[in-house]
């Protein structure tokens, strides 16, 4: 079920350059069940992070809404 | 100002209302901000609280009205209910076509969607959540019907580039959450406080700001003026939304749902401060009214509260200013009180717009250096708050977890 290690936790940084003032807080509160699933606390992401595909999936959809353009990662 | 209702104000406390509603000036960042907010969170049902709310509101302060203007007459009491509408730039409705069957309604000028537009560009699906809530709550008041009476929906909204902003009321109960006005809830006994030597003159500004012809306009029912578009809106509004958001966050993922909705709610407060008190900063009415008596940055902090203290938010009191830290103790804010008188004492700090706004006037005018007129856009705050030397906030007496008033701190 896990894996993507670091994966999560370039979506925040790309949203952090990309987004606006505050974009990590409002994806937080868009994956918080994801996140809550998988005892993820995104204050504590770092680059030995991993989470499962849909997490990494709803964090890349959210990022790119929240930006306003695609994530890459 | 002439309106065929009374607007109620309460000079001491700083604090307006109609209907025995408390109303207050926010802007159109602010509501789009909070309402984004709520809607982020697509795995809670958060329509249902931003329609419940306007509900709640508009029901009880028309009825309140009703009953103390002794309007009887439907027409009367629709007429009144339009012109409130107007009056607080919610935009411009027509009730003539609902009856006590319900009914659709529509109108080509909204606070809510052309907010939404202009802030966040085109929306997917209608936004006006809160006129859905006030006509299903209006209408029962016009029809002396319980406050539920009415289910609400959106059919059509500008924007998501509709020609119009399509609702229908229908009858046989609702399809939102049913709260209670907790009307203007209880004050605390409010003592003054020593401040440093300020040359702006409170009263003054107080009164000249109370006088600005600021209602809907008669053709948009929109307030257009500081450079946003104002509403004269409800504080228990504001309040029913934010704290029943975070109440829902926490029922269903504990502490870090609390720990996720504050920083959003907080920065609600941040974007409007930027805005709204930037808006005013630069206005014609600053630099003539407030601007010829400053000649140091402390002194924009204390002509910025002295406009705050016009606004409906409780009474703001800058006692400490200097470039490294302020300090504000704000009596009776606005979500304390509707805090206490909806849910009794807080057990944590809830003042999330009063530290965002704080927060603001301090980036603004020591960061942003707003005495040089910059361009309030998108690209400024950015370049401003996503540095790392903006202020922060920290509320260390609180009102709502029973204090005598809250107390703000904002630091570098």
């Amino acid at each position: 079920m896990v894996g993507n290690q670091g994966k999560l936790f370039k979506v925040l940084e790309w949203l952090e350059d990309e987004g606006e003032v505050k974009a990590v807080a409002r994806l937080r509160m868009k994956i918080l069940p994801f996140t809550v699933q998988e005892s993820i606390v995104i204050s504590r992401i770092d680059r030995k992070t991993t989470c499962s595909g849909a997490l990494l999936a709803a964090a890349r959809n959210a990022a790119s809404e929240i930006a306003g353009k695609r994530c890459p990662v | 100002m002439t309106t065929s209702f009374p607007v109620d104000l309460d000079a001491p406390h700083r604090r307006c209302l109609v209907g025995n509603e408390p109303v207050i000036f926010h802007c159109h960042h602010f509501n789009t901000y909070l309402q984004q907010t709520l809607l982020d969170a697509e795995y809670l049902d958060t329509p249902k609280i931003l329609v419940g709310a306007a509900n709640e509101a508009a029901f009880h302060q028309l009825t309140s009205l009703f009953d103390r203007q002794a309007v009887q007459a439907v027409p009367e009491r629709k007429k009144l209910a339009e012109e409130l509408y107007r009056w607080a730039g919610f935009g411009k409705i027509d009730l003539s076509s609902l009856t006590a069957e319900g009914g659709t309604v529509s109108t080509d000028y909204s606070h809510y969607s052309q907010a939404w537009k202009v802030k966040l560009g085109k929306a997917s699906k209608p936004v006006d959540f809160f006129t859905s809530g006030w006509l299903a709550g209006a209408l029962s008041a016009v029809y002396d019907l319980p406050q539920d009476a009415f289910s609400a929906t959106q059919l059509k909204c500008m924007a998501k580039e509709d020609e119009l902003n399509v609702f229908s009321l229908t009858p046989g109960g609702p399809n939102y959450a049913v709260y209670t006005s907790p009307a203007g809830g209880t004050l605390s006994k409010q003592v003054i406080q020593e401040t440093p030597v300020s040359p702006v003159d409170e009263d003054a500004v107080f009164q000249a700001l109370g006088e600005l012809p600021l209602a809907g306009d008669p053709d948009t029912g929109l307030i257009e003026a500081f450079g946003v578009i104002l509403t004269r809106h409800y504080a228990n509004y504001y309040n029913r939304i934010s704290f029943e958001f975070e109440r829902e966050l926490a029922a269903t993922f504990g502490m870090e749902g609390l720990e996720i909705a504050e920083p959003l709610l907080v920065e609600s407060g941040h974007v409007c401060a930027f805005n709204t008190f930037g808006g005013i900063m630069k206005s014609m009415e600053w630099q003539g009214l407030i601007q010829p008596q400053l000649s140091t940055k402390e002194h924009w902090v204390q002509g910025m509260v002295a406009c705050i203290n016009a606004l409906g938010w409780g009474r703001w009191q800058a006692v400490e200013i200097s470039p490294g830290i302020a300090k504000f103790i704000i009596h009776n804010d606005y979500e304390s009180i509707g805090y206490r008188a909806m849910y009794g004492r807080a057990d944590h700090n809830i003042s999330y717009l009063a530290k965002g706004a704080a927060m603001g006037i301090m980036d603004l005018i020591y960061i942003g250096h707003i005495e040089d007129g910059p361009t309030l856009d998108p690209a400024f705050y950015n370049q401003l708050f996503k540095a790392e030397h903006s202020y922060r906030g920290e509320v260390v007496k609180s009102l709502a977890m029973g204090d005598a008033y809250t107390e703000i701190h904002v630091l570098q």
